[in-house]
């Protein structure tokens, strides 16, 4: 009877130690090529299976990408050449964008909140799928693009006060990081891969940025 | 001033009155249909929708102009593609179905009219087909102010299937573009639009013109345009000309063209 009531108290042990273990962190998923993990002061190569929680850092190198899965119901697929911080997870999980492009999914319900922040304005999320990425630097300012693929993105640049909801189907820009454009459908992000799953398929997105920008040798008239 | 001196200024006065005569130009008798200076007043819809490296192109265009009353008109129907080779290449083909346009030998000699010697035949219900080659090489001119200026030198090959007439359209156009959060917002196009005629008229040049384009960008994909041009066309004898006997001509005619357009660009 004592063994069959210590078998019992390990196995709940054992059930409920990836929830303590990994209350406030999230597990990196899948990787293709080079991706760096920094926890502290460490920097090494990220391995599917690590754990990534506040105050880590995911790069990822050329034609290279990550996916990482947070605890609170939220996916993140780093593209190459990305830089994400994670700044907490919780029942407020915020990561920082300082470079390249994310594409976020909500894969259940949202307890909390969860954002995306890059230099200037911050995506809060209502929806489930949105990508955030980096455009072109102009007047050593970077643009953000943001676009949903489903719900709704709440997008807000705290210095202004300026706030837009950007529904499903459409994008904005955040011009050098300081003007929300109206949100508007955008044929490049119909490009865009959103599967998380290398079970379903490639996960690999390579759309190019550079569509996000009009093409001045590509207008004709006549 | 002696007799000898006044026949000499008469001599001269009188030279190019008598060459005037004998070149018989359509224009020179008293209610000619063919004045200068006229404005052919010009509207157009397009719509140009891109899918990859494919535009598809399609136009309606009318032109009311004045030859006396009532006015005259030209419609045409446009369609086709250009195909982006390479980033500063463009080619396409288009084809158009117009009524209304005029040709040469549409300058009917009237031997019948003391009044007149000529009139223009009624093109307006006459269906023309159009076929049209078009190569588009440009270039962008990032050293100019703001960078947002590009160079497109177009060049079209134009095949009437009606009367088999040939022509290259060469137009070398400069435009800027304002841009405004990272889109165009208006663009102010110069351009010099020439055609040289390859089995018909007597000049090199049949027709060219300067003209001025301001595009607003509306929206994102609806543009509203107004152009104006000064047109110069050279009109040489007609075959009914030369059946009444009365000889070979050129003459050019200028005429201002004002143009309000609306286009359509969605991307797919």
């Amino acid at each position: 009877m004592r063994s069959k009531v210590l078998g019992f108290l390990a196995l709940l042990f054992l059930a409920g130690l990836p929830a303590f273990l990994f209350a406030a962190s999230g597990t990196i998923v899948y990787t293709e090529g080079e991706v760096s993990l920094r926890s502290g002061s460490e920097t090494r190569d990220a391995a599917i299976g690590d754990a990534v929680g506040p105050g880590s850092l995911i790069v990822t190198g050329p034609r290279s990408l990550a996916v990482i899965d947070l605890t609170n119901a939220t996916t993140v697929k780093l593209r190459e050449r990305t830089s994400l911080a994670i700044d907490s997870i919780g029942e407020s999980t915020s990561v920082t964008l300082t470079a390249g492009a994310v594409f976020t999914t909500i894969t259940r319900k949202l307890t909390g909140r969860f954002a995306v922040q890059t230099q200037g304005a911050v995506c809060g999320v209502r929806g489930t799928e949105f990508f955030v990425a980096y455009g072109r630097t102009i007047d050593a300012k970077p643009d953000v693009w943001m676009c949903v693929n489903d719900g709704t993105v709440e997008v807000s640049i705290p210095q202004t006060g300026q706030t837009v909801l950007v529904p499903k189907g459409l994008g904005i820009n955040i011009v050098g990081g300081e003007k929300i454009t109206a949100p508007r459908a955008y044929a490049w992000t119909r490009k865009l891969n959103w599967n998380i799953d290398p079970q379903s398929g490639a996960v690999e997105d390579r759309t190019s940025l550079e569509q996000a920008y009009s093409d001045l040798l590509d207008q004709d008239y006549d | 001033m002696n007799k000898a001196a006044w026949a000499l200024v008469l001599a001269v006065l009188a030279i190019p009155a008598m060459s005037a005569g004998a070149q018989h130009l359509p224009g020179t008798t008293a209610g000619s249909p063919m004045p200068q200076g006229q404005v052919e007043l010009q509207s157009r819809a397009q719509l140009v929708a891109n899918v990859g490296s494919w535009d598809i192109l399609a136009e309606l265009l009318g032109k009311l102009y004045s030859t006396g009353t009532p006015l005259s008109s030209f419609e045409s129907v446009t369609v086709g593609g250009y195909y982006r080779v390479i980033p500063n290449l463009k080619v396409g083909a288009l084809a158009r179905l117009q009524a209304g346009a005029r040709h040469d030998n549409d300058v009917l000699a009237v031997t019948s009219d003391p009044t007149t010697d000529w009139t223009w035949a009624d093109s307006s219900a006459r269906l023309e087909g159009v076929l049209m080659l078009d190569v588009s090489p440009r270039f962008q001119l990032g050293f100019l102010p703001t960078g947002n200026w590009v160079l497109m030198l177009k060049g079209r090959y134009e095949y009437n299937t009606w009367n088999g007439q040939m022509s290259i359209m060469a137009r070398p156009e400069l435009t800027w573009f304002w841009i405004r959060d990272r889109d165009p917002f208006l663009n102010v196009a110069l351009s010099y639009e020439m055609y040289f005629p390859l089995n018909f008229g007597s000049t090199l040049l049949y027709q060219s013109y300067p003209y001025l384009t301001v595009l607003w960008h509306a929206t994102p994909e609806v543009g509203i345009e107004l152009a104006a041009a000064y047109k110069n066309t050279s009109w040489t004898q007609s075959d009914s000309w030369l059946v009444a006997g009365w000889g070979s001509y050129t003459t050019t005619v200028q005429s201002w063209v004002v143009s309000l357009g609306v286009v359509y660009t969605p991307s797919f």
